[in-house]
């Protein structure tokens, strides 16, 4: 587990990460969502050790990291530019890999590498930008480390890639309960891959829930309702947010399942549905409560 | 996987991302010493080129010798040998490509997000740096070595075959191998204080030239503000080196086993503190100028401080002493210095005038350092020590004596580290003199009197500033304020040696004539003396002491006494003794007769060793040099007993003829400036002879008229002259000596002139002058002498 309590990290008089409290469960996957400059790079960085906070504290089962090498063995860092070495090939980079990482995997890193076609035998720096996120990717994974810190790595990836790539990581965590603490502006990237979503916004965490959670509270209804009814008529539901279009009336509302099913039923609207909500609809919803429109927020 | 192989694993992965400098190393190693030894022992067996030869090696072993000293110049590490500048090379390029990483954000966040220790990283790199260049080195040094050595065998001589030449191969690697851990950790910490490459390389430059630059910049103000300033030349020089590494490695005024043994210290400090930053330095700092914010103003304010100074005293001296301009100058470059900084920590040419305040205070730091020397606020210039402070005294000035030398200065090409076989000539400095002189508190108040005389002359600015310091006799360049005052100005350096062991030196310009009897006490002391004329105070039992052999010059030749052994300890205290006993009046009537070489042993064996590589003896023979005085009777009888015939061919009956010409030019107008003036005019003013131009030489074939002449005029060229003596050198007299072999010119002036023409490649001749007060009224006559010219051009005491 990464707890991570009043961490403050402040460049030059500009605060970056602002007394964030935090906690990362194991094997789950964790989803740092944020703006540019919200602090997300900054927090990972400190996660891994790259960076000493000012204040607070950073510890990754239980002990601090920072020079800890104990708990870096535990720790894979992919940063959204991540280097390799110049003129090298990805299996020079697995040695290398291999010798800093005691339970790096070589031949997982070779069959990874053929699974995903990636060409063995060229150098990296011939290697397109998506391609050069998923050697990192398969890097990461190889080394077999608890926790994989990606930072905006799923970004240049293809959605097919990024299918296989999530597959991937569900994999791993169920065989060996890898933690991957993925960071991106772009929610519907983490759409279905994360457990947990925590929402950076300068420097400090807005929120950080479960996303079940989440879902449990808050529902989509699309319903048609009859004739002479109108969304004003509905008042047992807590109604979020509406959208009509037509004669179809779109609703978010918060509440239980069986509560919304059985007020619906009430009403007995000509049809009504309960779809699953997008992150972003989540999202939107939870931060409104505290007064902020996520759309500038993330946009 | 356990940490030790981990550690030789990462070892070697660090090394296969070096692979490119490994190779550099590996081709300028092979090239500087296997390939360029072939090359030179190729060239020396096969050129035909005649090489050098000392006396008991055959000459067909000549280009063996050259193979020798080619070999040594190629490995030496001190002393500035060549190797130097390639192990500062690669120290620089080691140090810059190990720990370039943590200039750039992406590499610093790779590096230091992986689990390895910061400590593991900075000793993996280092080690790495270090076999890169060592291994390659030693390698390609001792092959060389081993060539080397297969080919110098033969000569049997210290140092040479191949254990010698591996032996002094092995011993200069560990030698170059300090000075390269020295500015290597240097380099190291440049990088570690900065994340920036640029910023690195500048800060690498003030490392090497910051602190030299700041001594320079002192000496310079006190050169231009203190009228009585004098710099200690070899003191300042040490002091340079001590400054920075770059000049502790590259020159030579420090023993060289300081040197390494310093270097050798100074590097393993150095990577102690680039370590301790190391750990302390913060990634986020990657691609900034700064690593600490700390340093920046700091370093700021030492940059632009004597940046501000340099071009003050720049304006100052170039527009002609203006305190305005020196004051502008120093603005300027105040706050040009400091927006350049700016733009360097910022990156950002919009910071340029950020923190005004600070640039303000080091204005007025600047302002108030050029203010205590423009004004002398601390007196240096009127400072003299009082008598209870001052253990000795001393004083050295050309007015009384040339510095002499002594055979100490010869170092041979083991001792002072030269590569070649060969010597080195150093020379006896004025301050070798000062420190050696001991004036007791009896004449403390004759060098007070110099000091106030100077003190007062620096006051009225004028009254002899330039005065003659290197010139011989008493020929006083400057007739403008000296001339019409009738006062002589020269320059005298005095020391005091304080009791707290410090020396307090001062250069002064003085009235020779004022001080006469003050400068006169103090050349008649012992201890001025036996520090002017070292030869006066060899201790018995020292190597300068065992004198084997005598040379003399006299004006015509120079040669060996011929003494006998047991007779040279007698002619040595005779003349000393009679030296010692020589007062300054004494000097002023009495010429120089002869100049005597007493020559150690060792002085000898360099002498023919640098004779039978060269062919000739070079500094040998005029270095070390004493004069004998007319009135040295006692020593001039034990010459006498030896068959020297001194002056011998200086008889009227041995001349041909004397050719008087004269030699004064009428340049004092030439400082006027020329305003409607005609052509004609002009040009005559130009060419500095027209007074004496229509004035023919005198050209005296008679005997008799010769030995008139003869009875007024010396021979003034002898390598130790008399400062003293006041020769006139406004008329120079050319005696031509008459080949034994030849007959007497005669005829008239234009029948000799070509006789001497036709002659004068096979025949001798010798320059004379006449004394000032003893000058022969026809001669007079003849070149219109005044009594300015006699001022000028000679001397009236």
């Amino acid at each position: 587990m990464i707890e991570v309590k009043s961490l403050t990290k402040k460049y030059d008089g500009f605060t970056a990460v602002d007394r964030l409290d935090l906690t990362i469960n194991e094997a789950e996957v964790f989803g740092l969502i944020g703006t540019n400059g919200a602090g997300k790079s900054t927090l990972l960085k400190m996660v891994s050790g790259i960076i000493r906070p000012d204040e607070g504290s950073m510890l990754v089962d239980g002990e601090e990291i920072f020079e800890n090498i104990a708990q870096k063995q535990k720790i894979f860092y992919i940063s959204d530019e991540q280097h390799f070495f110049a003129n090298a090939k990805p299996g020079e980079m697995a040695v290398f890999y291999s010798r800093v990482y005691e339970s790096f995997d070589t031949e997982m890193f070779r069959k990874l590498m053929t699974a995903f076609e990636l060409p063995a035998e060229k150098k990296i720096n011939t290697y397109s930008k998506g391609m050069k996120k998923l050697l990192s990717v398969l890097l990461g994974i190889s080394s077999k480390t608890k926790y994989l810190l990606c930072d905006e790595t799923f970004d240049g990836l293809d959605p097919v890639m990024r299918q296989a790539v999530k597959s991937l990581l569900a994999g791993e965590m169920e065989d060996r309960g890898l933690t991957p603490v993925i960071a991106s502006h772009n929610l519907r990237e983490l759409e279905d891959i994360c457990d947990h979503v925590g929402l950076l916004h300068k420097g400090g965490i807005l929120l950080s829930k479960d996303l079940d959670d989440m879902k449990l509270n808050i529902h989509k209804i699309q319903c048609v309702l009859r004739p002479g009814m109108n969304e004003e008529d509905i008042n047992d539901l807590d109604i979020i947010a509406k959208d009509r279009r037509g004669s179809l009336l779109t609703l978010t509302v918060r509440g239980i399942e069986e509560e919304i099913n059985s007020i619906m039923q009430q009403l007995d609207p000509v049809f009504y549905e309960l779809v699953p909500l997008t992150l972003e609809e989540i999202f939107i919803c939870e931060t409104e409560v505290k007064g902020y429109d996520i759309k500038k927020l993330l946009l | 996987m356990t940490s030790r192989s981990s550690f030789f694993d990462l070892l070697k992965e660090n090394m296969k991302r070096r692979l490119w400098s490994i190779a550099l190393s590996v081709i300028v190693f092979l090239f500087y010493f296997p390939i360029a030894t072939l090359m030179y022992i190729d060239f020396s067996l096969n050129s035909g080129t005649n090489y050098d030869m000392i006396p008991g090696i055959d000459a067909h072993l000549r280009p063996y010798l050259n193979i020798f000293s080619q070999f040594k110049g190629f490995h030496i590490a001190t002393d500035g040998g060549v190797v130097i500048s390639v192990i500062i090379f690669f120290a620089v390029l080691m140090g810059v490509s190990a720990f370039t990483y943590l200039h750039d954000k992406k590499t610093t966040d790779f590096f230091h997000s992986l689990p390895v220790s910061r400590k593991k990283i900075f000793l993996i790199r280092n080690i790495n740096s270090v076999i890169i260049v060592a291994v390659p080195y030693l390698v390609f040094a001792l092959i060389s070595a081993l060539i080397a050595g297969m080919y110098t065998g033969v000569l049997g001589l210290p140092g040479t075959g191949v254990a010698g030449c591996m032996a002094f191969a092995f011993k200069n690697y560990l030698a170059g191998m300090c000075v390269f851990l020295l500015i290597y950790a240097t380099t190291v910490l440049a990088m570690m204080l900065t994340a920036h490459r640029a910023v690195a390389v500048l800060a690498l430059m003030v490392f090497f030239f910051y602190l030299p630059a700041v001594l320079a910049l002192s000496v310079s103000y006190m050169e231009v503000f203190f009228h009585n300033y004098y710099a200690a030349y070899e003191k300042l020089q040490t002091a340079y080196q001590c400054l920075s590494p770059l000049y502790w490695v590259c020159m030579d005024k420090i023993d060289p086993a300081v040197q390494i043994a310093g270097a050798l210290i100074g590097g393993i400090l150095l990577l102690t503190v680039s370590g301790w930053l190391y750990g302390r330095r913060r990634s986020e700092t990657a691609g900034q100028a700064m690593v600490f914010s700390v340093t920046k103003a700091p370093i700021r304010i030492m940059i632009v401080i004597p940046a501000s100074l340099a071009a003050g005293i720049i304006f100052y001296s170039m527009m002609k002493d203006s305190t305005l301009w020196g004051v502008f100058g120093m603005a300027a470059a105040a706050v040009l210095t400091h927006a350049l900084i700016e733009i360097i920590y910022h990156f950002d040419f919009r910071k340029l005038l950020s923190h005004k305040l600070q640039l303000i205070l080091s204005f007025a730091a600047a302002a108030c350092v050029f203010a205590f020397f423009r004004f002398d606020v601390s007196g240096y210039d009127s400072r003299i020590p009082d008598d209870s402070k001052v253990a000795t005294a001393g004083i050295c000035t050309y007015y009384l004596d040339d510095v002499f030398q002594d055979d100490g200065h010869i170092v041979s090409g083991e001792d002072g580290g030269m590569h070649r076989y060969s010597y080195v000539y150093s020379d006896r400095s004025e301050t070798d003199v000062l420190k050696a002189m001991q004036l007791g508190s009896d004449m403390f108040n004759a060098v007070r009197a110099i000091a106030e005389d100077g003190i007062a002359n620096s006051k009225n600015n004028g009254a002899g500033p330039d005065a003659e310091q290197y010139g011989y006799g008493q020929m006083n360049i400057y007739p403008d304020n000296s001339g019409s005052s009738g006062a002589d100005y020269r320059n005298i350096v005095v020391v005091w040696h304080l009791k707290n062991g410090r020396d307090m030196y001062r250069s002064y310009s003085v009235d020779v004539k004022k001080l006469r009897a003050q400068i006169d006490s103090i050349y008649d002391t012992k201890e001025y003396k036996y520090a002017v004329y070292p030869l006066t105070s060899f201790e018995e039992g020292s190597p300068e002491r065992d004198i084997t052999g005598v040379n003399y010059q006299d004006c015509m030749s120079k040669d060996h006494l011929n003494i006998a052994e047991e007779d040279i300890d007698r002619l040595y205290e005779t003349y000393c003794r009679e030296l010692l006993e020589l007062t300054a009046e004494d000097r002023r009537s009495t010429p120089v007769v002869c100049d005597l070489q007493f020559k150690s042993r060792r002085f000898q064996q360099m002498a023919d060793e640098y004779y039978g590589r060269n062919g000739y003896l070079g500094v040998f023979s005029s270095m070390a040099f004493y004069p004998v005085y007319e009135s040295f009777d006692e020593t001039l009888r034990i010459i006498d007993e030896c068959g020297a015939d001194i002056n011998g061919k200086i008889r009227p009956d041995n001349i041909n003829a004397l050719v008087i010409s004269g030699s004064m030019y009428d340049d004092s107008e030439q400082s006027e400036i020329y305003i409607d003036l005609n052509e004609a005019a002009l040009e005559a003013k130009q060419t500095g002879v027209t007074k004496h131009q229509d004035i023919e030489d005198m050209i005296i074939t008679d005997t008799d008229e010769i030995a008139e002449i003869l009875d007024c005029t010396e021979f003034s060229g002898l390598d130790a002259g008399n400062s003293l003596y006041p020769y006139f050198y406004g008329v120079n007299v050319t005696a031509y000596i008459k080949d034994k072999n030849s007959s007497r010119i005669t005829g008239d002036k234009d029948e000799v002139y070509a006789n001497i023409a036709a002659e004068s490649a096979g025949m001798s001749s010798v320059m004379l002058y006449f004394r000032t007060d003893n000058i022969p009224e026809s001669i007079r006559k003849h070149f219109r002498i005044t009594d300015a010219e006699l001022k000028k051009y000679g001397t009236v005491y």
